[in-house]
């Protein structure tokens, strides 16, 4: 079961709890810990676990809206950190998935996994 | 060259960046974890300049000798263990012939990690940290340009500044807005014709060496992942000169100082990036022409960029140089 934060409405301001995780991890995450582990550079929840980060293509608009109101990032400088660990030697680069539902999908499955989607209504749930 | 305004006109770069993630049974058996990612690039420029010639007879009818490759490998070997290795092949006209060469192959060992620190040590070959650019100079999509700026990032002595073997220690500071990255590294860089020429005016028949380790030091300041980023960068290097056979000049020391300061604004669709590098050069013993020569060489360059979408950039840039300040 993925433990799913909080509601994406198109127009509306993220709020830095706007991510999704896998259900074995119970720490709280604070928005200098999002930021840092969306821009790759902290490798292991504080229980030493690895942390496996997803997220949609750079031009996919829900990634976008992300970075920017979740992260305060716009996506372009994301992807430049991104390629600056990778090119150094320092990092790697998240796991990129095609969709909400393959987001979904990985996260739930994956253990220490974290993404981001929009908060699914109760009718989307009951759906499932 | 005392006074050097490069007046690069017309660069044209075919950069084609191949990325692979791959997650296979084969690098589960090779790390720990199965957490691996190879990566790779390949790229191929083309150079023309009205006077002097870079990149081969970039003055004539242009040059294409301006072509590298690289791959790497990761993966997390354990909690606290990160692996990386990255082979590159450059070809830039006579500094570089093509010649595949470790690029970097280190150990992290991450030692901190809580809600507002990590940190760690890096052991092996390691990127210098040194300005904005100089640790991702060699792919293309992590400079600043098809070329950095060469005040501060000079292709001449890319050799001395680009890679040590030694350690580098690391740490990451969060706050609510803002994170600061602080990395040392000490260690032995590589030596050559190209930085005896930049450092004695010419190749002599001796060699360069370097007397201690080379050390840099890096602190970047970016506010809210990059919006902002601020840096100061100080490498100490201390190099002696062996004489060769019928030398003109005799064993001696050359110490540099090096400051560079940086500023880069990241709007959505704009950037501007600046940086200034002074560098104190210290002669000693090594001949009449050379004693109690002491100078200043710096250079600063300020680049104004364009983003209409994420993956195309135009920038113009002015960029300056002066091998003695005093000149």
């Amino acid at each position: 079961m993925t433990a799913v934060c909080f509601l994406l409405i198109p127009g509306v301001v993220w709020s830095t709890e706007n991510f999704i995780v896998n259900s074995n991890v119970s720490q709280e995450i604070s928005s200098s810990e999002l930021r840092s582990i969306f821009s790759m550079r902290r490798r292991t929840w504080q229980d030493g676990s690895a942390i496996h980060v997803f997220v949609l293509p750079d031009q996919h608009p829900v990634h976008k809206s992300f970075c920017k109101n979740a992260l305060g990032i716009f996506s372009h400088r994301l992807r430049k950190t991104w390629n600056r660990l990778v090119f150094t030697g320092t990092g790697q680069a998240p796991i990129e998935v095609d969709s909400i539902e393959e987001m979904r999908s990985r996260v739930m499955n994956t253990p220490g996994a974290i993404g981001y989607a929009p908060l699914q209504t109760k009718d989307q749930k009951n759906e499932e | 060259m005392k006074n050097n305004t490069y007046l690069a006109l017309f660069f044209c770069c075919l950069s084609a960046w191949n990325n692979v993630s791959a997650d296979t049974g084969l690098f589960d058996k090779a790390f720990k974890n199965g957490n691996s990612q190879i990566h790779g690039f390949i790229t191929q420029g083309y150079t023309y300049t009205t006077d002097n010639n870079f990149f081969g007879e970039s003055s004539d009818n242009g040059s294409f000798e301006f072509t590298e490759l690289g791959i790497n490998i990761s993966g997390r070997l354990s909690e606290r263990v990160f692996g990386s290795a990255q082979v590159i092949s450059r070809t830039t006209g006579a500094f570089y012939d093509g010649k595949p060469d470790i690029d970097y192959a280190m150990l992290d060992f991450n030692a901190i990690s809580n809600e507002n620190w990590l940190g760690g040590i890096r052991v092996g070959r390691t990127k210098n940290p040194y300005g904005l650019y100089n640790d991702g100079r060699d792919a293309a999509v992590t400079r600043n340009g098809i070329l950095l700026p060469q005040s501060i990032y000079f292709d001449k002595v890319r050799n001395l500044v680009m890679h040590s073997d030694g350690l580098q220690l690391y740490a990451d500071i969060s706050m609510d807005n803002a994170d600061l990255y602080v990395q040392s590294a000490y260690g032995y860089a590589e030596m050559g014709v190209n930085v005896e020429h930049t450092y004695l005016a010419r190749n002599f028949p001796g060699v360069l060496e370097e007397r201690k380790p080379l050390s840099v030091t890096r602190f970047i300041y970016e506010h809210m992942g990059g919006l902002l980023r601020l840096g100061y960068t100080k490498a100490l290097g201390d190099m002696e000169y062996e004489p060769g056979l019928f030398d003109p000049i005799s064993a001696g020391q050359i110490d540099f100082d090096l400051d560079i300061f940086s500023l880069e604004y990241n709007h959505e669709h704009w950037s501007i990036t600046a940086e200034y590098m002074q560098q104190d050069i210290d002669w000693q013993n090594l001949s009449v022409l050379h004693d109690n020569n002491d100078h200043v060489a710096d250079g600063y360059y300020l680049q104004f960029t364009v983003r209409p979408e994420d993956k195309t950039e135009f920038f113009i840039r002015y960029d300056v140089s002066h091998t003695d300040r005093d000149d």
